[in-house]
């Protein structure tokens, strides 16, 4: 039994604490940007060793089947030629950035930081709901809170066998090192105003690497240098970068972006940076390609999956579509229409029960 | 630029390759002012020119000349056959909306072939009137049909929105016609392992008088100059292109 005691009576000692260290999320609303700490719970959802390390085994498989989709889809493309995955929803999916094409990032790792949501169903049995393979973010959080939860209850983390979290820094850091193209590491931060620009600023001081912006970076020719305080440059082989694929180079992708790095992409294909997590990772964590990743377990690693997705019906499919309009009023709808996003959840749906609707093109075909 | 700019970046896809239809036998290029440059290649293969100028200027000067023998070949055997499907969806700029969609199947296309994209070509060259300045870089296929006229990023948009409505993959190509004038664009089609030309502007199958600069999915892909700078001038963008025959042509 977990001794709580000690850790319920220091909840306000700990909410005071991340109020000193800042530990903040930013939220826009009515267009003006507000930060908001970080509400701390001392109640633990408490997960076995035994559990943890089944959903570790198949958080593992999942991550490692996506890596070798996302090396697939951007060079030889077996996987739609063999059917598997039709290429509808990988040409017509936002997520998909052609510029990636042909490129394979440093080490071959495409997702070097994977945010994977797990929901635990009425049933006893974890589902995975989605996968985050772009910027996903959050992981300081915790590894935070734990520190001041072990100062203010020694007791409890004495009396219990508690798997430690706060190695995280390290771990992205050496997996940054492992990555690096030659030069040092950089943090990549959009600025302030970031909803997790508590998390950048905490990331950069616990891996020791400078926290940059855009001004601090800049291309010439094949490299990227960072340019310190004293005016000096230095190469740059790695960056953690929390801006998304579309912000990070004008050249390349949106035109619009100030908080880009002109012609850093261009020092990426030339393989001469690494960037965490590399661009394009938007077509694996895509919500079409969500209810594929299963059978991309079963394709490249020819395993069976260990964590199952949310039941998910592919109205793509002759058999799934008329199961889709049978039941359309306790299924959670989700289109995957390009170059928009949007989601309509319907009062009557459970949370364990999701439906994509495939759109495009054969939206017209599959309305009744 | 109206008022000096600095930290200029740009990023030019102007430099033609030789392929199966073309021969690239000479090629200088000259570009002012800039810090430094560097060259590769995109994901279509084009080739890239990049750089930067960090201090003022007013004005950036990108010039490239050569000699390129032409007519090698008729079509471009694809490359890597299994990746060109991409071809085969439409873009934003390529979207078909209702009209086009109808318009695209009445052509009641089947396969393909070189006679059906002449029919296409053809009623594509039928549907436009030839009007710069009534359009943009942005101007979308649908926005270009609707009005029914446009230049010939416009007349290309629109035919590639054609052919992409029924699964036909069709690539956009940018490059120049013999003679002085504007940068030029056209359509190639996918048909049986080889890409196909068409220039649906003059309503001709692309032959000799055509160097391409580059392809991809639409006129974005191609874009002959593009950049970024710090400053608040307001630009101005000249392209000219002079292609002539050469002497050793004529003597042929």
């Amino acid at each position: 039994m977990v001794n709580l005691d000690k850790l319920l009576k220091s909840t306000e000692d700990i909410n005071g604490l991340l109020a000193r260290y800042g530990v903040k999320f930013g939220i826009y609303k009515n267009g003006s940007f507000k930060e908001q700490l970080f509400p701390f719970d001392p109640i633990p959802r408490i997960i076995g060793k035994e559990e943890f390390s089944y959903l570790e085994r198949g958080l593992k498989q999942r991550v490692t089947a996506l890596n070798l989709f996302l090396k697939d889809v951007y060079g030889k493309k077996q996987i739609i030629s063999d059917g598997v995955v039709p290429a509808d929803f990988v040409y017509a999916a936002s997520g998909y950035l052609a510029p990636c094409e042909g490129i394979v990032p440093p080490k071959e790792v495409f997702s070097h930081v994977s945010g994977i949501d797990l929901v635990l169903g009425k049933d006893g049995v974890w589902y995975i709901l989605e996968d985050n393979l772009r910027v996903p973010s959050g992981a300081s959080y915790p590894t935070i809170v734990r520190g001041l939860e072990r100062r203010c209850s020694p007791r409890t983390f004495h009396d219990t066998p508690i798997e430690d979290n706060r190695n995280y820094p390290q771990l992205l850091r050496h997996v940054m090192d492992y990555v690096n193209t030659g030069g040092m590491n950089v943090v990549l931060t959009p600025g302030r105003y970031n909803a997790a620009y508590f998390e950048h600023s905490y990331l950069a001081e616990q891996m020791g690497m400078p926290l940059v912006t855009c001004n601090d970076l800049e291309v010439e020719g094949d490299t990227l240098y960072f340019t310190g305080y004293a005016g000096r440059k230095e190469r740059v082989g790695a960056v953690y970068r929390r801006i998304s694929d579309e912000y990070m180079d004008p050249m390349t992708f949106n035109p619009e972006s100030l908080i880009g790095i002109p012609h850093i992409f261009d020092v990426y294909r030339k393989g001469n940076v690494a960037l965490l997590n590399s661009p394009g990772n938007g077509i694996a964590d895509d919500k079409g390609i969500y209810y594929f990743v299963p059978k991309m377990i079963e394709y490249y690693l020819h395993e069976t999956p260990i964590l199952h997705n949310a039941p998910t019906y592919l109205p793509f499919y002759e058999e799934d579509r008329s199961y889709v309009l049978e039941h359309f009023d306790t299924l959670v709808i989700k289109d995957v229409a390009p170059w928009s996003s949007r989601t309509w959840r319907r009062p009557a749906a459970t949370a364990s029960c999701s439906a994509i609707s495939s759109a495009r093109r054969r939206r017209s075909d599959s309305a009744p | 630029m109206d008022s000096p700019v600095c930290r200029h970046h740009f990023t030019l896809r102007c430099v033609p390759r030789t392929d199966a239809r073309q021969r690239i036998l000479e090629l200088r290029h000259f570009l002012f002012p800039s810090d430094w440059l560097s060259c590769s290649r995109d994901q279509w293969g084009n080739a890239l020119l990049y750089g930067c100028c960090g201090g003022q200027q007013s004005c950036f000067e990108a010039n490239v000349c050569g000699l390129a023998e032409t007519g090698l070949a008729v079509d471009t055997p694809a490359e890597h056959p299994g990746r060109e499907r991409v071809f085969s969806f439409a873009t934003p700029l390529t979207e078909a909306d209702s009209a086009l969609r109808a318009f695209s199947e009445s052509l009641s296309l089947r396969t393909g072939s070189f006679a059906e994209m002449e029919t296409v070509m053809q009623r594509v060259h039928e549907a436009l009137s030839y009007q710069p300045g009534t359009t943009t870089v942005q101007t979308t296929a649908a926005e270009a049909f609707s009005m029914g006229c446009g230049v010939c990023q416009d007349y290309a948009h629109v035919m590639l929105s054609l052919l992409r409505a029924q699964g036909i993959p069709s690539r956009y190509a940018a490059g120049m016609l013999l003679g002085e004038g504007k940068s030029h664009a056209w359509v190639e089609v996918l048909h049986e392992g080889v890409w196909t030309g068409y220039d649906p502007t003059n309503c001709l199958v692309v032959s000799d008088q055509h160097i391409k600069l580059s392809h991809g999915r639409d006129a974005n892909d191609c874009a002959i100059n593009r950049g970024v700078f710090r400053g608040v001038a307001k630009q101005k963008t000249d392209i000219s292109v002079i292609v002539t025959e050469s002497e050793e042509r004529r003597l042929c």
